[in-house]
């Protein structure tokens, strides 16, 4: 599929994947909550629902090596720029082409990094040395990238105003 | 409150008026915002500005916030300015290791303007 990303899975030895999974859950519920003022709703729904064509990425090395990965539609991401901004429901039309100055990109790879970093707090403790990237946005839908020598993976689909949008953490043994 | 004049450095331009707005929303009358995409812009903005306060992230390219405020410590026109970390990354010892460097306040993004007041506003007052 388009835009999605393409790694093995197995089991790592650090934090369980359950415990992975419950970290990656709370703080992306967290994140919205607080700077997006909006509650996402995890779904079981598959991807079918959209085709990501923007992907916001934040590296972690250290204790945890891996990524963390937001993804979602453009629709989506001006949606979460306009909420960030305190703009309402209704978008301005500055907005509507807001990859051209760099809004959309921005708030998306924010949201990443807030996730990656309050995600890096639950899996590593403070003796644990754990640093994450500056976040990196791809805007397309015809890519696929990989966390080179990834392990373990979680996926969590969540819904935001009936929009979809993908979550996942993955790391390195 | 008395007006405040601002500095908020952030690579992102979305964080910088979120941080402005949460500012406002908390209640402090912020008269002036000047923005720094990184710490080299935010110090020749502080060369040309007289400012009451300054707000930055870590994570930043060019020049990052613990870089930018170790360089303030022999600035002169930065004395007495209080200096805010915001950033994602407030590990106990990140933060002992920005209050070393002269930083007055760490704030953990997310945030709220509840928490922006409680950091900020004790600093503003001083």
């Amino acid at each position: 599929m388009p835009g999605t990303l393409n790694v093995r899975r197995m089991m790592s030895n650090a934090v369980p994947h359950a415990e992975m999974r419950r970290h990656l859950q709370s703080v992306v519920q967290e994140v919205f909550s607080i700077m997006v003022g909006e509650s996402v709703e995890l779904t079981d729904e598959e991807t079918s629902l959209g085709i990501p064509n923007i992907t916001a990425l934040v590296g972690l090395t250290g204790k945890f090596d891996g990524a963390v990965s937001v993804r979602c539609e453009m629709e989506t991401a001006r949606l979460i720029t306009a909420r960030m901004l305190g703009l309402g429901r209704n978008l301005p039309s500055m907005l509507n082409n807001a990859v051209h100055d760099g809004s959309t990109t921005d708030a998306v790879g924010e949201i990443c990094n807030m996730i990656a970093g309050a995600f890096k707090t639950r899996v590593c403790s403070e003796s644990e040395r754990c640093l994450l990237s500056i976040p990196s946005v791809i805007i397309g839908t015809d890519y696929q990238f990989r966390v080179l020598a990834a392990t373990d993976r979680v996926e969590l689909n969540f819904m935001l105003e009936g929009l979809p949008l993908w979550i996942s953490s993955e790391r390195r043994p | 409150m008395e007006t405040t004049r601002i500095m908020i450095v952030d690579d992102s331009s979305v964080m910088r008026k979120i941080v402005e707005r949460s500012l406002r929303q908390a209640g402090f009358d912020v008269s002036q915002v000047f923005e720094a995409n990184n710490g080299v812009e935010a110090l020749e903005l502080l060369n040309r500005e007289q400012l009451d306060l300054i707000l930055t992230d870590v994570n930043m390219p060019t020049m990052d916030g613990l870089e930018f405020v170790r360089r303030l410590r022999s600035e002169k026109k930065a004395e007495g300015v209080p200096i805010v970390m915001i950033t994602t990354e407030a590990s106990e010892a990140r933060v002992r290791e920005a209050i070393s460097y002269g930083a007055q306040g760490y704030i953990r993004k997310p945030f709220t303007p509840e928490q922006v007041k409680e950091h900020v506003g004790p600093l503003l007052r001083k």
